[in-house]
């Protein structure tokens, strides 16, 4: 007797695969929505994820400072710019110094990087003249106390229930 | 649709009680379903007004092995009973945790809500993607969250609460798994001397 060559699975049959969605729709379930006590609940309040949507990353205080004080496109006047805006800088050489800035950043200009002499002459006028007489960091500073404050009056009030 | 293995948000709610937690997991939940009512949703508390499937803890291991868990929202609430990191150690937080690591390849948005991160095992806390705190002003009802996803700066949300307080009862309290129980019982009747226990 020979050995038949038979695969000894070949007359099963495949067992029945439930798919995994069949069994989610067995299970799911839905009940009706509760009674809440709250008059104005759908009184167009805007959902959880359009407030998500509206809301900013930066606080109020980091969003004025961006403002305040920009950065700048070209890298050179941005450099310069940065310090200039928190510096302290005399009235008496203020226009010498805008003078000479625009001079040097006009000449290390590349044909990349190029802009027109107007544009230098505005951006480095604009970044020195917040410095001027220290006003650029006053003003930080008073946002950065205002903030501050805003906080803490926010803290007392809210123990105090007004 | 196919998406790809890294959608798997991981979502830590914090706070302390009454201050928003299952709220803010809710309206998370609410929202997604309005946009896609395909979507699916698994919950160890009771919802209403949306289609969900409630699981209790254990339950949840079975299907997530089962693979009948994935492509939606699961979402846990008072979620140290399971994975306290004082619990880690024992069977269901092990697997719990193997869990963790497969999230991604199930495409699941899980929202984990503790009464404070610490109470997380670490390796839930190592996956999140995503912290949210909250908390609740009674005089307004208003929700204010603090958000903070990975790799950028944390972001204040304010939203109405009400309007999501027909989608779940805040006064539903949460089961212990019943061996707990069971041995905290034990141990508060029979104390741990074999004296007392001949006494009893």
């Amino acid at each position: 007797m020979g050995i038949e060559d038979k695969n000894p699975n070949e007359d099963k049959q495949p067992e029945e695969v439930k798919p995994k969605e069949d069994i989610y729709q067995k299970l799911v379930t839905v009940q009706p929505k509760r009674e809440v006590d709250a008059e104005d609940a759908e009184d167009g309040h805007k959902p959880l994820d359009e407030a998500e949507l509206d809301t900013s990353n930066l606080t109020d205080l980091q969003a004025t400072l961006h403002k305040l004080y920009p950065k700048f496109r070209v890298d050179m006047i941005d450099r310069i710019a940065q310090s200039a805006m928190v510096a302290r800088i005399a009235p008496d050489i203020f226009l010498d110094q805008i003078s000479l800035t625009v001079i040097d950043v006009w000449e290390s200009l590349t044909l990349e990087n190029r802009i027109t002499f107007q544009e230098v002459l505005n951006l480095v006028y604009f970044a020195f003249s917040i410095g001027l007489d220290g006003k650029g960091r006053i003003d930080a500073l008073e946002l950065a106390g205002s903030a501050k404050e805003a906080a803490e009056l926010e803290k007392v009030t809210q123990g105090l229930g007004l | 649709m196919a998406k790809p293995l890294s959608y798997a948000p991981i979502t830590l709610i914090e706070g302390e009680q009454g201050n928003g937690k299952s709220n803010t997991a809710v309206a998370r939940v609410v929202d997604a379903y309005k946009k896609d009512p395909t979507i699916r949703i698994f919950c160890n508390f009771n919802l209403y007004g949306i289609p969900y499937v409630h699981a209790t803890l254990a339950q949840i291991i079975e299907w997530l092995d089962a693979g009948i868990i994935r492509d939606g929202f699961l979402l846990i609430d008072e979620h140290y009973i399971g994975g306290n990191a004082r619990e880690s150690m024992n069977a269901f937080g092990k697997v719990l945790a193997k869990f963790s690591m497969t999230i991604r390849k199930r495409h699941l948005h899980v929202i984990l809500i503790y009464p404070h991160e610490r109470m997380a095992d670490w390796i839930y806390r190592w996956a999140v993607t995503e912290r949210i705190l909250c908390s609740y002003d009674e005089r307004n009802h208003m929700i204010t969250l603090i958000v903070k996803k990975r790799k950028s700066r944390p972001k204040t949300i304010r939203y109405y609460a009400p309007q999501y307080w027909g989608y779940y009862d805040t006064d539903e309290l949460p089961r212990l798994p019943a061996k707990q129980i069971g041995r905290a019982i034990e141990a508060a009747r029979y104390g741990g001397g074999e004296d007392e226990r001949q006494n009893s």
